[in-house]
C-alpha cells in the first residue's frame, strides 16, 4: 500500500514536471549539459562555445532581426554582455529563422543589424535550423544560461530576459541579470524559468 | 486597450458562453495567415453562444498609428483588445500552463473544458477545438 502510494506521488511529480516544462518536449532542461556547436557569425568566421577558454559560463540568446520583441530587447542584450562578459559570462546571440521564408533574417541582414546596432557579441546563424531544436527554444528572445562544468556546460536558466518584453521602462523583475549574479556569487539562480511573449521561431 | 484584468475575465469566462480567444500581432505574418481562418470561423458560429476575441500584443503605443487601421483596413469585425500588461511571467501560465509565450496562440475555454494550440493552427483544427469545447 505503502509503496504503491509512492509510485502514484512520483507518476503525480514528473506529470507535473512535464507539465511545467517551457521548451516543448524534446529541448533542454535545467541540469542538462547543453550541446555546444561550431556556427557561421556575422564577421565570417565560426564561433563554438568552447573556444572561450577563460568564460565561466554564457548567456546564448536565440533572437534575430525581424521579430520586434527581439528589436525591442536588442539593448537590454547589449546591456547583459556590457555587464557580464567581463565577469565570465558573455552574450552569444543565435539566429534560428528560416532566411529563405524571412530574407530579413538572412545573413546579409544579419551583418547589417550587427553594424547598425553595434552588436558586441558574436551573432551566429543557426545554418540548417539544427541547433534550436536541440535546446528547445520556440521563440525569440528565448535565452539559456549556461554553467561551466567539469562535466559539461550545465543549463542553470531558461525563459526571458526579464518580466516586460515590450518595454523595458516597466521591467520590475530581471530574470538573466539576477540568474548570473546569482552564479557569481556561487548561489542558485532565484528563479530557473520564467516566460516572456515572443515570435514564434520561423521554419 | 486591456490589462491584467480584463485578461482575467476573459479567461474566467462566463457559465453561458464559450471563449476563443486568439493571441496575435498585426506585425506577425504567420498570426495574420490565420485571420481568414478565425474570421470564417467567426461568421460560421453566428447565433451560437461563442465570443470570439482577439488579444493583440502589439506594441501599446501603436495602438492608434497601427493597430486600429489594421483592424479597420481589413474589415475585421472580431472583437479586438489590445493587452496592455507586463509581468507576463506571470500571466502567460494563466492563459496554458504549456505555453511557450509565442505568437499566434489560441485558448477555446467553456467552464473546464479547454483546447489549447501554440503557434498557427489549420481551420480544421481550430475548428475540431471549438467543437470539442462546444460539446
Amino acid at each position: 500500500m505503502k509503496n504503491s502510494l509512492l509510485v502514484l506521488i512520483a507518476i503525480l511529480c514528473l506529470s507535473s514536471f512535464s507539465g511545467l516544462n517551457t521548451t516543448g518536449g524534446n529541448g533542454l532542461k535545467i541540469g542538462d549539459n547543453a550541446p555546444d556547436f561550431k556556427l557561421l557569425n556575422v564577421d565570417g568566421k565560426n564561433v563554438s562555445l568552447s573556444d572561450f577558454k577563460d568564460a565561466k559560463g554564457f548567456i546564448v540568446i536565440f533572437t534575430c532581426n525581424h521579430c520586434p520583441f527581439s528589436v525591442a530587447n536588442e539593448d537590454r542584450i547589449l546591456a547583459l554582455d556590457a555587464a557580464y562578459k567581463t565577469k565570465g559570462y558573455p552574450v552569444i546571440a543565435i539566429n534560428p529563422n528560416n532566411p529563405i521564408s524571412y530574407p530579413a533574417d538572412n545573413y546579409e541582414n544579419m551583418k547589417i543589424r550587427a553594424q547598425e546596432k553595434g552588436f558586441t557579441f558574436p551573432y551566429l546563424v543557426d545554418k540548417g535550423q539544427k541547433l534550436y531544436p536541440k535546446y528547445g527554444a520556440t521563440k525569440t528572445p528565448h535565452v539559456y544560461v549556461l554553467q561551466k562544468t567539469s562535466k559539461g556546460l550545465r543549463v542553470e536558466y531558461i525563459g526571458a530576459i526579464d518580466n516586460s518584453a515590450r518595454d523595458a521602462s516597466l521591467a520590475t523583475e530581471h530574470y538573466v541579470a539576477d540568474a548570473v549574479d546569482a552564479l557569481l556569487k556561487g548561489e542558485e539562480p532565484p528563479l530557473r524559468e520564467t516566460k516572456a511573449i515572443g515570435c514564434s521561431i520561423k521554419s | 486597450m486591456i490589462g491584467m484584468d480584463g485578461l482575467t475575465e476573459l479567461l474566467q469566462g462566463h457559465s453561458d458562453t464559450t471563449y476563443f480567444i486568439n493571441f496575435w500581432a498585426t506585425w506577425c505574418a504567420p498570426c495574420v495567415k490565420e485571420l481568414p481562418d478565425i474570421e470564417e470561423l467567426h461568421r460560421e458560429y453566428a447565433g451560437q453562444p461563442v465570443r470570439f476575441v482577439l488579444v493583440s500584443l502589439d506594441f501599446p503605443e501603436l495602438l492608434n498609428d497601427r493597430v486600429i487601421p489594421f483592424v479597420n483596413n481589413r474589415g475585421i469585425e472580431i472583437e479586438t483588445v489590445l493587452l496592455n500588461a507586463p509581468n507576463e511571467n506571470i500571466w502567460i501560465p494563466m492563459v496554458d500552463s504549456t505555453w511557450s509565450g509565442a505568437i499566434p496562440a489560441t485558448l477555446i475555454h467553456h467552464e473546464d473544458k479547454r483546447f489549447f494550440v501554440e503557434g498557427k493552427a489549420s481551420k480544421m483544427k481550430l475548428n475540431n477545438g471549438l467543437k470539442s469545447v462546444l460539446n
